[in-house]
């Protein structure tokens, strides 16, 4: 009996040290509700990679800019809290000049708590997507939910894209 | 004149032999037919019967002053210990009664926890009945409650304190052993309302140059969870007796929530993790005088010395009066 208690002591004290020992697992997910878009050709529907392009918000600080003339095949495009709707330019270099398309996405924003480990943020649900020119053929929302989780819930099909 | 003699006499007993031999084969034989039917006798597998007693022929069973069967060697004068009968016997059934023993006992890991810097939980108690000191039904009563900025982290949690109840049932594998010592498995389903609220959120939004700042308000929650356990418990020391478990758990259906799931239910812990741990101090009251056992008497040190030969008659006897008489 005494072996039993000393199992049973040695139980305890292990359980323990590892109960106060034991770190959180860490946000698997973002910790910003940010939507991916990604590109893709109109005629193919396949993934594209858009040569020389240049992405930024209307009336962001500075003209900062989410991708300034590279190549990319995918965007994160922030939302704003404070306001009901956001725009944002795609312009792509050309031989003869630069072409310039207007994507705007109208939505709700919630405030919602994720977990103990990715925090609080704001949610947001596309109610509308708008979009003018001619570098855009259509846009396809995949998840008219936006949270934190890293997945591509926009898709914007280009006009003659490369690749 | 001999020789013809000896010649006569061996043909004598040439035609003698000769002749009685053919009497032989001229008798008639007549078949016999049973008057009766067929008696058949079962052959006894000599390998199923049960052995008979080991005890040898000097050793009687005798009353002591205590009014308990023990063995005696008439020959020595001393008690007879039957070393194959030492090991404890194998008791088919329940050798506790069904009524066994009523525990009470609370929980001392949200405290611990607390202790060590745990944001969440506050206290508990339950009480279990014993039966036959195998299945043990068991209801539980708790108080939990959340508090947690974490650093690093753009909010602040909170969870008042909040009852949850819990019904379930424990089965113990070592029934027909010491219930000072039990290794169990059971399960349980909890329940509990309770409400929750997020606060002081700030949230930056680096591209935008924005910082917004909102609180989700107070959001009431009904959650039932099961859970699966597996423990141990020991006696420390009289009728108190110490315990732990881990259990994994699940949430079986919730209210509806918004604004984000609540990160801590009373009872069960935080989503974060399916396992759960328990320290329990609990204290047993027998209810029937049965609850005696054995191991009761050898454990206590008020009660006369009690002998090997007794702790071996109380399932011998038992055994003896199944075995069916050999002879």
């Amino acid at each position: 009996m005494k072996t039993a208690r000393l199992i049973f002591l040695s139980g305890i004290a292990a359980t323990l040290l590892a109960a106060v020992g034991c770190a959180s697992d860490g946000c698997l997910n973002n910790r910003n509700s940010i939507p991916l878009a990604g590109f893709y050709s109109w005629q193919t529907h396949e993934p594209v990679t858009v040569a020389a392009l240049t992405v930024a918000g209307d009336g962001a600080p500075g003209d900062s800019m989410l991708i300034d003339n590279e190549a990319a095949s995918q965007v994160y495009l922030p939302f704003r809290a404070d306001a009901p709707e956001v725009t944002f330019g795609f312009s792509v270099a050309l031989d003869g000049g630069v072409m310039t398309d207007q994507l705007t996405f109208a939505y709700q924003t919630t405030p919602y708590f994720d977990n103990a480990d990715c925090g609080a943020m704001y949610r947001y649900r596309i109610t509308s997507v708008g979009f003018n020119g001619t570098l855009i053929d259509s846009v396809g929302i995949v998840d008219s939910l936006v949270t934190n989780v890293e997945t591509e819930r926009i898709k914007i099909y280009f006009h003659g894209a490369t690749q | 004149m001999a020789l013809r003699s000896k010649k006569m006499l061996l043909i004598v007993l040439t035609a003698m032999l000769w002749g009685g031999g053919a009497v032989s084969a001229q008798r008639r034989v007549t078949p016999v037919r049973p008057t009766e039917p067929t008696r058949t006798q079962s052959v006894v597998d000599e390998t199923k019967r049960k052995p008979k007693s080991t005890l040898p022929a000097s050793v009687v069973k005798q009353i002591d002053d205590r009014g308990r069967e023990i063995l005696v060697d008439t020959i020595s004068g001393s008690e007879y210990v039957d070393s194959l009968a030492l090991a404890m016997p194998k008791v088919v059934g329940n050798f506790y009664p069904l009524m066994h023993a009523l525990t009470i006992g609370a929980d001392l890991w949200d405290p611990l926890m607390r202790a060590f810097g745990q944001d969440y939980g506050l206290a508990g108690a339950w009480a279990e009945l014993s039966l036959h000191n195998r299945y043990n039904p068991i209801v539980e009563f708790g108080l939990g409650n959340a508090w947690s900025r974490p650093e690093e982290m753009n909010y602040t949690y909170s969870s008042p304190v909040a009852p949850y109840f819990k019904i379930g049932c424990n089965y113990n594998f070592l029934y027909n052993s010491n219930p000072d010592y039990q290794v169990y498995a059971g399960v349980r389903y909890g329940i509990t309302r309770f409400a929750y609220e997020v606060t002081g959120v700030t949230v930056n939004n680096d591209y935008w140059g924005e910082t917004t700042s909102f609180c989700i308000p107070r959001q009431h929650s009904t959650v039932g969870y099961g859970e699966i356990v597996a423990g141990l418990k020991v006696r420390i020391a009289g009728r108190w007796s110490m315990g732990w478990s881990i259990k994994y758990h699940a949430v079986l259906h919730s209210t509806r929530a918004p604004y984000g799931r609540p990160w801590y239910i009373p009872g069960f812990g935080t989503r974060g993790s399916a396992l759960g741990m328990s320290l329990s101090v609990m204290y047993t009251l027998p209810l029937n005088k049965k609850s005696a056992t054995p191991w009761a008497e050898l454990n206590d040190p008020e009660a006369p010395e009690a002998s090997v030969g007794n702790e071996i008659n109380i399932s011998t006897a038992t055994d003896n009066e199944e075995e069916p008489n050999s002879d």
